[in-house]
């Protein structure tokens, strides 16, 4: 659709996206691989280290290893718990999903309470300095915009 | 006999204005409030080294749309302190906790940390502010002598040399710093992919906006900086649990004075770890995490007690610790030489240059040597404010090393998300934080070079351009990059590191 421009515009995205999917089929079908197109793939460069590890095979039973500790949580909750401030921030604005982000959070971590109020006002105070410094328009979302 | 007389005296020249150029760096450095800045970026810089799996790139990088209204210098003096900071204060934990503070700081806890054990955490720390001011000192020392040499050799690099030190930097990085070369490469070509969206440098024609007219600024590379360094980061500390906390109290005992009679009493490891560190910092992709094993490494081999090594011997501390922070010196030459970063940290100093208008490469040496000046001076003096914080800081350090990192995690996220609205005032900055900060997190988890990325996503666009130059330049004739001795061996060098694996394979075989 937005492929409209020159060649010589078109090149260098054409070489940097054919570096992307030959090296993502690589080490897609890496254990398919004949060799020596196999070793070259697998094999990790390193100073310090052992060059025959499997770091894929070392991160995959790692997270094995988290889900069975339950260990995994955390961070996926933190992902999540993320993105959603985006999403709220985006509708309501940063000024006001800000704080409401580190209040969530806070709670969640079971901060005490003088912890949790001094977070949440830095979490307010930062959006405002923003916007009062370089008028950054955080006040601005798809429902304040409608209201203010 | 004339044209030598014009020759010495151009030398002459030069060197006067050379020195001109470093006293009017020292006397920019030592001005309020550029002297505050310095100190300010030092102390936040330990105070983030010092706690567990934060890191001085963070700060860096959550600073980094806080200094758009500063000037350049001020803005990449800061940027260096928190660095140079963020080196030391990780040797804290290393020594108190036994879990480094950052990664460059891995092989201080060999030795460190049995120092503790033993009764001597003041004497380990001491010896750990003392090794890394002189470490930085002699590095920063060394660069700057070497400015005048390295001017002559970054003037030699034209068009077509520059696009190929950009490639050259990120296969570099691919093999030096971490793992497969397949995957480092495909880090960074997807880097520098996404710098094509939006307008083009080439006939200004706007390319994958898809209509958005958001899209038509292109990806901010500061934002990916962000979502890299500030979001994943904050993700992938969540995801280490409380391993980043002290459960006990920190008893620091010992004394300073005994560090002092221990770092005299091996000026050859101290000497011989700083150059390690300078030399191998100035290597495209190594940076400190690497140095300061090889630094360990060189130590235990050359000791006349190598068995009592991991028990608590001073050497082990002076090692690493001098080796870390000799490091910042020697990495921010190919830095602003040639705009390859030797760490995640310098990269970010790579994205505040040009942040900041200035181009890495032969510019950093002619039209802003005073900046350049200005970075080497402030690593200079700043190392000597490490010293006298550090040894001021030592009983507070328990303090540091229990923070609860929950309490900063959600600032940290709120200030990223902040930085990268106003890069722009456009949310597509701040979609483009939010999905690098998942990629980041994910990259980090199974290897990927993520340096390598950064490193596609800062240079994309000057390849881009010195590549389009290059080719108008030889009528699209690609015969420009082995034109000349430079750009040929740099073409070869090129093929070399990209065929390493093939020859490392064949090799092998015929053994």
């Amino acid at each position: 659709m937005s492929f409209t421009f020159s060649g010589e515009s078109a090149f260098f995205p054409r070489v940097t996206s054919g570096v992307v999917l030959v090296g993502a089929t690589l080490l897609l079908l890496r254990n398919r691989l004949p060799e020596p197109l196999y070793t070259i793939v697998n094999k990790d460069e390193r100073l310090i280290g052992n060059e025959d590890t499997d770091e894929d095979e070392l991160a995959a039973s790692e997270l094995e290893e988290d889900i069975g500790s339950g260990r995994t949580d955390s961070h996926i909750v933190l992902a999540l718990m993320f993105v959603s401030f985006i999403i709220v921030a985006r509708f309501i604005g940063l000024l006001f999903a800000s704080p409401l982000f580190v209040l969530a959070y806070a709670l969640w971590t079971e901060q005490p309470k003088h912890v949790l109020i001094i977070m949440v006002v830095i979490g307010a105070l930062i959006p405002y300095l923003f916007m009062i410094y370089i008028n950054l328009p955080v006040m601005d979302g798809i429902l304040t915009e409608a209201l203010f | 006999m004339f044209s030598t007389d014009v020759l010495v005296d151009a030398a002459a020249s030069a060197t006067i204005l050379q020195l001109g150029g470093f006293f009017e760096a020292v006397s920019v450095v030592l001005s309020w409030p550029v002297i505050g800045y310095l100190v300010f970026g030092l102390l936040l810089g330990i105070f983030l080294g010092a706690m567990p799996g934060v890191g001085p790139a963070v700060g860096m990088v959550v600073m980094l749309p806080l200094t758009f209204p500063l000037d350049a210098h001020v803005a990449l003096i800061l940027l260096t302190a928190i660095y140079l900071g963020g080196l030391y204060g990780g040797s804290i934990p290393a020594i108190v906790l036994n879990v480094p503070g950052t990664a460059p700081a891995a092989a201080t806890t060999f030795d460190g940390y049995p120092m503790t054990e033993l009764g001597r955490a003041k004497e380990a720390l001491s010896l750990s502010a003392m090794s890394s001011a002189i470490g930085g000192v002699i590095s920063a020392t060394i660069v700057i002598l070497m400015i005048p040499f390295l001017i002559s050799f970054v003037l030699l690099f034209r068009t077509p040399d520059i696009f190929l030190m950009a490639i050259l930097g990120l296969l570099m990085i691919t093999i030096v710093a971490k793992g497969s070369l397949v995957k480092g490469l495909t880090a960074g070509s997807l880097g520098m992919f996404f710098t094509t969206v939006g307008v083009s440098p080439i006939g200004y024609e706007t390319r994958y906006t898809f209509g958005f007219v958001d899209l038509t600024g292109g990806l901010d590379y500061i934002a990916a900086l962000l979502g890299l360094f500030a979001v994943a980061e904050m993700i992938r500390l969540k995801s280490m649990g409380d391993e980043t906390i002290a459960d006990t109290a920190i008893n620091v005992e010992g004394r300073i004075s005994t560090a002092f009679n221990n770092l005299i009493k091996h000026p050859v490891v101290l000497g011989k770890s700083a150059l390690i560190g300078c030399f191998i910092g100035a290597i495209p992709g190594a940076g400190s995490t690497v140095s300061n094993f090889v630094a360990y490494a060189e130590a235990l081999r050359s000791s006349n007690h190598p068995d009592k090594f991991g028990t608590g011997v001073p050497e082990g501390v002076i090692a690493s610790e001098t080796s870390n922070s000799a490091t910042v010196g020697g990495s921010l030459v190919p830095t602003l030489a040639f705009g390859i970063p030797g760490s995640g940290a310098a990269a970010i100093l790579l994205g505040a240059l040009i942040l900041h208008g200035m181009v890495p490469g032969p510019e950093m040496f002619s039209r802003e040597l005073d900046v350049t000046y200005s970075l080497f001076v402030s690593i200079l003096l700043g190392n000597f404010v490490i010293l006298a914080v550090g040894l001021m800081a030592i009983p507070y350090v328990g303090i540091l090393s229990r923070m609860d990192v929950d309490r900063f995690i959600p600032l940290v996220l709120v200030l990223g998300v902040m930085g990268a609205y106003a890069l722009n005032f456009n949310w597509v900055d701040i979609y483009y934080l939010t999905l690098l900060g998942v990629i980041g997190y994910t990259m980090k988890k199974y290897n990927y070079s993520v340096i390598a990325f950064v490193l596609g996503a800062i240079l994309g666009p000057i390849a881009e351009e010195h590549l389009w130059r290059s080719l108008q330049i030889s009528d699209g004739s690609w015969m420009i990059f082995v034109s000349s001795p430079l750009t040929a061996t740099l073409t070869a060098l090129t093929f070399i590191v990209f065929f390493q694996p093939l020859i490392g394979y064949t090799v092998s075989r015929f053994r």
